[in-house]
């Protein structure tokens, strides 16, 4: 290399070029805000249609008019005064609405079909659009003409053969195949590039003053050229004019109609049809406009969120590539016009306005590229905005789901269909907290370290989002009588429905973050990241379906739990009064938990999925003791509890005996009064539960690695070695007549069906007892080690010894009992469960 | 349009052209790579090619807000002025026909390095026979005061300006002293 070229490269003569570092290959959680954005403008969209439906008269009038058809007929205006009149009524009724609900459905439709065709051709327009020249007169507006953007280099000619074969090294280097077509912005009078073009032809324009840092700057060129390069070997160009499409298609297609037709009806005072003692769906014009400002700000926050990730990506990769001279060269370009002299308000809007727009700070991307763990590490923000955006949709699901059941079933919405759409909320929510955790446990070695803070801040933005945005009706309808469940509660449901989400969210993360610490640190690919992923919606969304259906009951508070009746004989004894009616409570999540097959399922691979990657990677890798899990501890704890639930079980009858009079333990019960039978089983439940609770209390407090996966492996044994000891414990019953038999029955009683059901039983249950026990044990075991650890004038990691090994068939054969018995329980459940779905269906 | 076209067509363009690229050689040789392009979009349109509105802050650019010139652009207007303010002059002594050669002469048109001689120019001599003009004082002093005129309309700084203006003077043959 010439002395010359040295100089201009910005290197002292003779030093060689830095060696370029790998690229970084943390998550940059940029293709989740792509799936955000696309759910926000879906979502928004599909709130805007269905409000605007009936702003437009003709809808309304056949609306109404076909309600006001029905209910002229006079089978369903005046039915039998019986159950069948009345059932035969709301039939009728549901099939005479189909075609006004069928055509709500079919508007809705049309706008999301128009929606989608306007951001598709934005996005096919995109070339001609980015070429076009400014207009002379009004620099700020595009002009028909294109700029004269000629194909640069060429390698026939000389003075650019170096620039021409330069490129085509980058390109090799960044991994860009086939090579973008470069072109050169003679008017130009900055040093950028910007990648653009449709998937067959893709294209970099280099401005011309940018070619004179060849020579001049070499890292500053290459830094720019490779921040194209890395645009497109990310796929950011589709992406992001997508971005931009989807975005101006929602504004074209939906909140601009929305706000005219708003405008127009309240100037001319509203449809002219609206049937009296019918619920009026209209918003009124200032929540309406409110609505519009809302979603429009919502979704274009999300696009702007998106094209600041993928520019700070591509910085990243760039910088990658350059090292740190093509870093130092970034921070040079990134100087640009001073903004002083601004006042201060001003200057304090036009750094909101920088924040919050579609290209990163100068700040943000010299962050970015110092530390750029930042750039995969989620923010509360992000979190938020996923749940507003799930919140907004939930708000909008239950009009939709209500038009789909009378479309498709002609009855009104059921659990079931409650069920279903909280499912799919639900995979959403638990997949973006998934993502988020997975990124930020990936980078919480990395400096900075992140506060503490940011594991229960994750969860609680994204609650608090879905809240905020599942109360958009609450906010934007000022109609003054109620139309949905949720308005009916008035924003009372927040505190009602609001700490049990939060709970459960919380439970979640601790799995999450479990689960990626384990995982994290041994993954080659990205199949630990969707097991992980996978593992977690399967499990967790059906809970969440469970609490989206309950909180649409307004009568009774669904999320509080009910106590049990206490058989009125005996109910004067108060240690036996006390325990009958908390050993009997119902509490109505779980009892709809209990008729979902993916709930057993989906507390197996809540500590299978874990685990068993874990002892696959070791054995694979030929890992000491020091990583594998206590797994053997576990089991056997757990092996314990159950025996010990068992053996208790079978000394139960005798204890009841001396406890109780025979006259209470001989009342069998009635339809109306618990019988001892019943409290009996009952408390042989809680046996197991309180077993587990002490399981997961001792595991917790010992293991101090893989904590949710091994307590819950263990309870897993224990509830199945009490679900199986219980045939011995109730063959203890008929031996000793405790219910008054006649004669004694000392044979094990055995029905697979019902030890299916008590598995599930016990299983949910328990976790009322575990997780809290769990928590207590993770917190005491912390607190014994950091005293003993101080006592010994030790660090408290020293004092760590290996786990106890365990056979690997061992291993296998206790997992392969577990994973057969709760399959079992499932495909055995499945009769009972059918019928019960059947009636959610029926509703 | 006639103007564009006009300019496309111009005689002098290849004289201007190839001046322009020496002047660049020298005082900005990094934009030797794209002369060849900045030099047909300034023939296509002239205007538009020394507005220097900048780009525009689009998304999957590189996002630098600081304004960067290139000389090219200013280079080809000044040449292209002082090649038609030695057009005028030179027209006074000779035909037509015979300017474009005197030019060349003048500007050493074709002298690449030291040493290398001048194309022949006797294919483009006028029929009179004369090939050359000589340049007094007060033309030079006049060339200059139309090339920094030029270059200052182009909003060019005064040191650049001095630089560009000294190029292309320098590119003229030295005037034989009076008496």
């Amino acid at each position: 290399m010439t002395a010359s070229r040295n100089a201009s490269a910005g290197r002292p003569e003779g030093q060689p070029a830095s060696p370029t570092l790998p690229e970084p290959a943390l998550p940059g959680g940029t293709t989740s805000r792509f799936a955000l954005l696309i759910a926000a403008v879906g979502v928004g969209g599909l709130f805007v249609f269905l409000e605007a439906y009936f702003l437009v008269p003709q809808n309304a009038d056949f609306f109404f008019g076909t309600f006001s058809q029905c209910f002229g007929d006079p089978r369903i205006g005046l039915p039998d005064q019986s159950v069948q009149g009345f059932e035969e009524s709301r039939r009728l009724l549901s099939i005479c609405q189909q075609p006004a609900f069928f055509d709500q459905a079919q508007w809705v439709g049309m706008g999301f079909l128009l929606l989608c065709g306007v951001a598709a051709l934005w996005y096919l327009l995109h070339p001609w659009w980015i070429t076009r020249d400014r207009c002379g007169r009004f620099p700020a507006l595009p002009s028909l003409r294109s700029r004269l953007l000629p194909r640069f280099p060429s390698e026939e000619n000389p003075d650019e053969r170096e620039i021409a074969e330069y490129l085509d090294q980058q390109c090799r280097a960044v991994g860009v195949d086939p090579a973008p077509v470069w072109l050169l912005d003679v008017s130009a009078r900055s040093s950028n590039g910007l990648a653009f073009g449709l998937p067959w032809r893709r294209c970099v324009i280099i401005d011309a003053p940018l070619v004179s840092n060849f020579h001049t700057d070499r890292d500053k060129f290459r830094a720019v050229i490779v921040h194209e390069l890395a645009h497109l070997r990310n796929r950011d160009v589709d992406k992001t004019y997508l971005a931009f499409g989807i975005w101006w298609a929602f504004l074209l297609v939906a909140m601009v109609p929305f706000g005219v037709l708003t405008l127009r009806t309240a100037l001319s005072g509203g449809p002219p049809v609206i049937p009296p003692g019918v619920v009026q769906y209209l918003v009124d014009v200032p929540h309406a406009l409110g609505l519009m400002a809302t979603l429009g700000v919502l979704v274009l926050l999300v696009r702007n969120s998106v094209l600041r990730a993928r520019e700070l990506h591509a910085d990243a990769v760039a910088a990658a590539h350059g090292g740190r001279e093509g870093a130092m060269a970034i921070l040079r370009g990134l100087l640009g016009p001073a903004t002083a002299g601004r006042g201060p308000a001003r200057a304090a809007l036009a750094r909101l306005t920088r924040r919050l727009g579609y290209w990163p700070t100068p700040e943000a991307r010299q962050r970015v590229l110092r530390e750029p763990a930042l750039l995969t590490r989620p923010t509360v923000w992000e979190m938020a905005g996923a749940g507003v955006v799930a919140g907004v949709f939930a708000a909008s699901a239950d009009g939709l789901v209500d038009t789909l059941f009378r479309l498709l079933w002609g009855k009104l919405n059921t659990r079931a269909g409650d069920l279903t759409v909280g499912c799919a909320i639900g995979a959403g929510l638990v997949g973006v907290l998934a993502a988020a955790v997975w990124r930020a446990v990936a980078v919480s070695d990395l400096a900075p370290r992140p506060s503490k803070l940011v594991w229960p801040a994750l969860p609680a933005g994204l609650v608090g989002g879905y809240l905020a945005g599942a109360s958009l009706p609450l906010i934007t309808d000022g109609t003054e009588l109620p139309a949905t469940a949720l308005e009916e509660q008035g924003f009372a449901w927040l505190l009602r429905t609001g700490p049990v989400l939060l709970a459960g969210a919380a439970c979640v993360t601790i799995w999450l973050v479990s689960a990626a610490r384990a995982l994290l640190p041994r993954a080659r690919s990205r199949r630990a990241l969707y097991a992980v992923v996978a593992t977690s919606v399967v499990s967790f969304a059906p809970w969440f379906a469970v609490w989206y259906s309950t909180r649409r009951i307004v009568r009774t508070n669904g999320f509080q739990p009910v106590l049990g009746d206490a058989p009125d004989l005996g109910s004067s004894i108060g240690w036996y009064r006390a325990p009958s009616e908390w050993t009997g409570f119902t509490w109505q999540p779980l009892t709809v938990l209990g008729q979902l097959p993916s709930t057993l399922v989906g507390l197996m691979l809540l500590w299978l999925t874990p685990l068993a990657l874990l002892l696959l990677r070791d054995k694979a890798r030929g890992a000491g003791a020091g990583v594998r899990p206590r797994v053997g501890t576990a089991l056997l704890a757990g092996l314990a509890g159950g025996v010990s639930v068992i053996a208790v079980g079978v000394a139960l009858p005798f204890l009841a005996r001396a406890a109780l009079p025979p006259a209470v333990l001989h009342h069998p019960g009635t339809r109306q009064d618990a019988g001892f039978p019943t409290v009996y089983w009952h408390t042989y439940i809680a046996l197991a539960c309180l077993a587990q609770g002490a399981v997961a209390a001792v595991i917790a407090a010992v293991a101090r690695r893989h904590r949710p996966a091994l307590v819950l492996a263990a309870v897993s044994v224990t509830a199945l070695a009490a679900d199986l000891g219980r045939p011995l414990a109730f063959a203890a019953v008929g031996c000793t007549r405790l219910f008054g038999a006649p004669v004694r029955h000392c044979s094990v009683p055995f029905d697979p069906e019902v030890l299916a059901g008590d598995l599930r039983t016990i299983a949910l249950r328990g976790l009322l007892t575990v997780i809290p026990a769990a928590l207590l044990g993770a917190g005491a075991g912390t607190l014994a080690r950091i005293r003993m650890a101080a006592r010994r004038g030790t660090r408290v990691a020293s004092g760590h010894r290996g786990p106890p090994r365990t056979a690997a068939w061992v291993t296998a054969a206790a997992f392969a009992v577990l994973i057969a018995a709760d399959l079992a329980a499932v495909a055995l459940a499945l009769p009972a469960d059918q019928y019960v779905w059947e009636l959610w269906l029926r509703g | 349009m006639a103007r564009k076209r006009a300019l496309e067509n111009t005689p002098h363009r290849a004289v201007i052209t190839e001046i322009a690229r020496d002047v660049i050689e020298e005082i900005a040789r990094e934009e030797v790579p794209v002369f060849s392009s900045v030099s047909q979009a300034y023939f296509a349109d002239p205007q538009r090619a020394l507005s220097g509105r900048g780009s525009r802050k689009a998304p999957l650019g590189f996002g630098s807000g600081v304004v960067e010139l290139i000389l090219t652009p200013i280079v080809l207007a000044a040449t292209a002025k002082a090649v038609e303010c030695l057009a005028e002059i030179t027209l006074n002594h000779l035909p037509e026909d015979g300017v474009r050669a005197a030019l060349r002469r003048i500007f050493r048109a074709g002298q690449r390095s030291p040493g290398t001689s001048a194309p022949d120019d006797s294919a483009e001599s006028t029929s009179s026979g004369a090939v050359g003009v000589e340049l007094r004082q007060e033309d030079i002093e006049r060339l200059r005061h139309v090339v920094e005129a030029t270059l200052h309309d182009c909003g060019a700084a005064p040191e650049i300006s001095r630089l560009i203006a000294d190029a292309i003077i320098g590119r003229c043959r030295t005037p034989r002293s009076a008496g």
